[in-house]
């Protein structure tokens, strides 16, 4: 489930810094554009607030920091120069890259803070020096994970939490000087039955100070309590940070108020008043005590205990009282105190702690940046800081949206798992359907109905149309432009030519080919590779392409185009080639060939071997280059694609990518066999032959059997030894063998029977069978029967 | 099995699921005197917790687990209080059960 939530927020992650890197690469040309500017900031804190629902603090401070400044920018106290864009766009690629890491790993890399720190100082720089040159204080970003909430803001329920624990954690936030968080957990009525224990959970929270369960409605009689809905609210404070709080209870944000609360909440009234005018009397004595420059606190706890002394505990000055107590026994006293002693004389207002202007300015200090909370921040920071914004409300709710109108048009979000379970229970119907055929044959063959073998049959044909149409659709819906993986590359381009001093125009074409997420998702890095590639080595300086008469300005062209079901890319540049006898040279240093080989290559098998890793081409820093070619090759490989390679010295190179344009279907072919009663299946590509051994045709090498098959010597292999079944039978008379390849050898797979070829869905095991050597994952077959389709590398 | 059931005494062990918690709810509802032990119970699970809180369940023995403890807090003070003497009291309560019922019990 968490694992759900992190997608949908790479998602949508994703978007955001693309929305934002949109905005920032037009203010870069236009700085002065307000609009824009809000697009970038908005975008930015809403990936801010969705970022805090997870353990990513490296990204999340990364995120703020840039919010900060874009917050600044539009609030005209800053001025976007080249610098300040660069910067924000340089973190953002920072993040781009996370959530890339994100997605694969599930977490940021290790160095992930490390790599932020210079980035972030960077951007406080700039933040701090806007806000001198400001002359202004108050800091506008606001927002902090764990940021207090403004006194006087926090939730009503924090009243059920008894006096005395309130006073306690006041006592251990004054002492720690560290805000402690009140959380109020409701789990779901149907919690349980969720396969949730809430009270497991409020026992992983760290530095709990206090525990509470209560009954959420009353609690009904014994005979009538349902002991499979939950009815309790748990009620926790802790010293634990809002971070690891809002990660504990990520997975039930909706049920859960984390609240950071501020010094002055802890102390509530409660009850009647009893004396208001010895209250007036009580401030007025102690309001010149705390005027002094350096008051005598305890004068100031002498007058309060009298006065406590002189009060019925359940008054409700004496609950105030009692709370001025603690904060007088700090041993720093608290700015706030002030702020209680009037509340006091007034009659101690239920809402003594809010922010008053009058009062407040009685007890300056570090309590206006408090009382100061950012409204600007409020929407979105508090409404995720409460965590009851998921990622997608988060998405949806900044306040002030220019598009709030448009909400109505926005694109359906659909998390990518849901489409895969459908891609998934999809291709579980197509083997499913083909049970069709067989049942069919049998009731013709078996039971002599051929009207009703009939009437299957063409009912098979219309089931098989429509699940053919259901795959297409659910492939539709997969498909994304090409264009989505080369918006990064123009700039990358730029950069780098600019630090290199060339001089590149990039020239994209068929950029609304479409292809599968994931295809184009493992097309991303190697275009970029190959892109790096041809400015760094492709491209000549300007001096030499004038030289060698080209225009000064180099070329490349990225052009995407469908090719049947395969998406092809071609990457050419009009640089310099590749140098041949170089790659040739190289490969023969590296050990790759001999010289006589070398000499031999024709031009184009030269080039290619650019791809070989090792191959270092024009130089030392080529020799990433290199690696990053054979990377390239070997991703594309994975992904079941192609690449080829073209250059011509002088003229240029090109890089032809061939990928499926969807993702490899999920049924496969496999072979069935019987062993033991059981039924495996081998995948059919891996299947050379089947057939009958005779017992005499077998030999015995070195303990192990071996048989001649078409010249050659094949090890047989018993499934039922390797699976651990029973004692081999007696081999009596033929024993059917199944030749598959292993890598570059063959094995001779002995099993008990063989069942013929099935189109099935291959389901990797999963728990305690994860582990189970030999086997790829179990599939179902038209018959119903339940097939472990084997591993035969592990065979060998 | 980590609910063991005496005559008037549950008896928790190890980790309690939320499976037990309607044996256990059952088993409360069927006596006038119910005691709990606590004492070797590792963890267990809120419905439990939930069940021990909304019923009169005595704790005979707190649980070991600070946290059980905080959160069973009513309960244990419920259960120190009825103690004393909580069986004949209990057992002169109000009869909502049949009194065969403890003849049940005892055999």
């Amino acid at each position: 489930m968490t694992h759900a939530l992190l997608e949908q927020f790479v998602t949508e992650a994703r978007d955001l810094v693309t929305q934002s890197c949109d905005a920032l690469g037009v203010l870069e040309s236009t700085p002065d554009d307000a609009e824009l500017v809000h697009a970038a900031v908005s975008a930015v804190r809403t990936l801010k607030g969705a970022s805090k629902l997870f353990e990513i603090a490296p990204l999340t401070r990364l995120v703020h920091e840039s919010e900060d400044l874009l917050a600044m920018a539009h609030a005209a106290r800053l001025e976007l120069t080249p610098d300040i864009v660069n910067l924000l766009r340089a973190s953002l690629d920072q993040v781009a890259s996370w959530l890339r890491d994100l997605e694969i790993e599930g977490a940021l890399p290790e160095d992930a803070s490390e790599k932020a720190a210079p980035q972030i100082a960077a951007l406080a720089a700039f933040a701090a020096g806007a806000q001198a040159a400001a002359g202004d204080g108050s800091g506008d970003g606001g927002g902090d994970p764990g940021a207090l909430s403004g006194p006087g803001s926090a939730p009503a329920w924090l009243d059920h939490i008894p006096e005395a624990d309130r006073l306690a954690a006041l006592a251990t936030c004054l002492d720690t000087g560290a805000p402690v968080h009140a959380i109020r957990y409701a789990p779901d009525a149907q919690a349980f039955a969720d396969g949730e224990d809430p009270l497991h959970r409020v026992g992983k929270v760290p530095h709990r100070l206090l525990t509470r369960a209560t009954a959420a409605a009353p609690w009904p009689t014994a005979a009538e309590l349902d002991p499979f809905v939950c009815n309790l609210i748990f009620e926790i404070l802790t010293t634990a940070d809002h971070e690891t709080l809002t990660t504990q209870f990520r997975d039930v944000a909706h049920q859960t108020d984390i609240v950071a609360v501020a010094e002055e909440d802890w102390i509530r009234p409660a009850g009647d008043l009893a004396d208001a005018a010895a209250c007036a009397t009580f401030a007025a004595d102690v309001a010149p005590l705390l005027a002094k420059a350096a008051p005598d606190w305890d004068d100031v706890r002498e007058a309060t205990d009298a006065f406590l002394a002189r009060t019925p505990d359940a008054a409700r000055e004496a609950t105030l009282l009692r709370g001025l107590r603690v904060a007088l026994s700090a041993d720093t006293v608290p700015h706030w105190v002030g702020a209680l002693v009037t509340a006091i004389g007034e009659g101690c207002p239920l809402n003594w702690a809010a922010p008053r202007p009058t009062s407040e300015a009685s007890a300056a200090g570090p309590g206006d940046l408090l009382g100061a909370a950012p409204a600007d921040d409020g929407d979105t920071a508090s409404a995720s800081d409460r965590g009851d914004a998921s990622p997608h409300d988060a998405q949806r709710s900044p306040a002030g949206n220019p598009h709030t109108g448009a909400e109505q048009d926005a694109p359906l979000r659909i998390d990518e798992a849901h489409i895969d379970r459908m891609t998934a229970l999809i291709d579980e119907l197509a083997a499913a359907k083909n049970a069709l055929p067989a049942l069919a044959r049998r009731a013709g063959k078996v039971h002599g109905w051929s009207d009703m073998s009939h009437a299957l049959k063409e009912h098979h044909g219309v089931v098989d149309r429509i699940v053919r149409e259901l795959q297409e659709a659910v492939t539709a819906v997969r498909m994304r432009p090409v264009g989505d993986i080369l918006r990064p590359v123009p700039r990358m381009v730029r950069d780098l030519s600019a630090t290199l001093g060339k001089e590149v125009e990039v020239v994209v074409s068929g950029e609304e080919t479409l292809a599968d997420r994931t295809v184009l998702e493992s097309l991303a890095d190697p275009i970029l590779h190959i892109f790096r590639n041809a400015v760094v080595h492709g491209i000549e300086p300007v001096d030499v392409r004038v030289a060698a008469g080209k225009p000064d300005v180099g070329t490349i062209h990225i052009a995407a185009v469908q090719d049947g079901d395969r998406i092809v890319i071609e990457i050419g540049d009009d640089g310099a080639g590749i140098d041949t006898d170089r790659v040739r040279t190289c490969a023969v240093e590296s050990g790759l060939i001999d010289g006589a080989g070398a000499a031999d290559l024709t031009e184009k098998d030269a080039a290619a071997l650019v791809f070989a890793a090792g191959v270092a081409t024009a130089d030392r820093a080529a020799e990433r280059a290199g690696s990053d070619l054979a990377a390239v090759r070997r991703e594309i490989v994975e992904a079941g694609g192609t690449v080829s390679l073209s250059s011509e010295r002088g003229k240029g190179t090109r890089i032809r990518l061939s990928l499926p344009m969807t993702r490899r279907p999920a049924t496969t072919r496999v072979m069935t066999v019987e062993c033991a009663g059981n039924l495996y299946g081998v995948p059919m590509d891996l299947v050379h032959e089947t057939l009958r051994i005779p017992t005499n045709g077998l030999h015995k090498v070195a303990n192990r059997d071996i048989a001649l098959w078409r010249d050659a010597v094949v090890p047989i292999v018993r499934l039922s030894d390797r699976m651990a079944l029973r004692p081999p039978l007696p081999a009596e008379g033929d024993e059917p063998v199944m030749m598959v390849a292993v890598g570059t050898e063959r094995i001779g797979l002995a099993v008990d029977a063989f069942h013929g070829p099935a189109n099935v869905v291959i389901t990797p095991l999963d728990g305690v069978l994860a582990d189970v050597p030999g086997s790829i994952g179990t599939a179902l077959t038209d018959e119903g029967r339940v097939c472990i389709v084997l591993d035969v590398k592990e065979f060998a | 099995m980590p609910i063991g059931y005496l005559n008037v005494t549950a008896v928790c062990e190890g980790v309690c699921t939320v499976d037990e918690a309607g044996p256990l709810l059952n088993w409360l509802n069927a006596r006038r005197v119910a005691l709990v032990d606590l004492g070797e119970a590792a963890q267990v699970h809120t419905a439990i917790v939930q069940v021990l809180l909304a019923t009169n369940a005595i704790i005979s023995a707190a649980p070991r687990d600070p946290l059980l403890c905080e959160v069973l807090a009513p309960a244990l003070e419920r259960s120190k209080q009825a103690r004393p003497g909580s069986l004949s009291r209990q057992a002169t309560a109000p009869v909502r059960e049949p009194p065969s019922d403890a003849a049940a019990d005892a055999a």
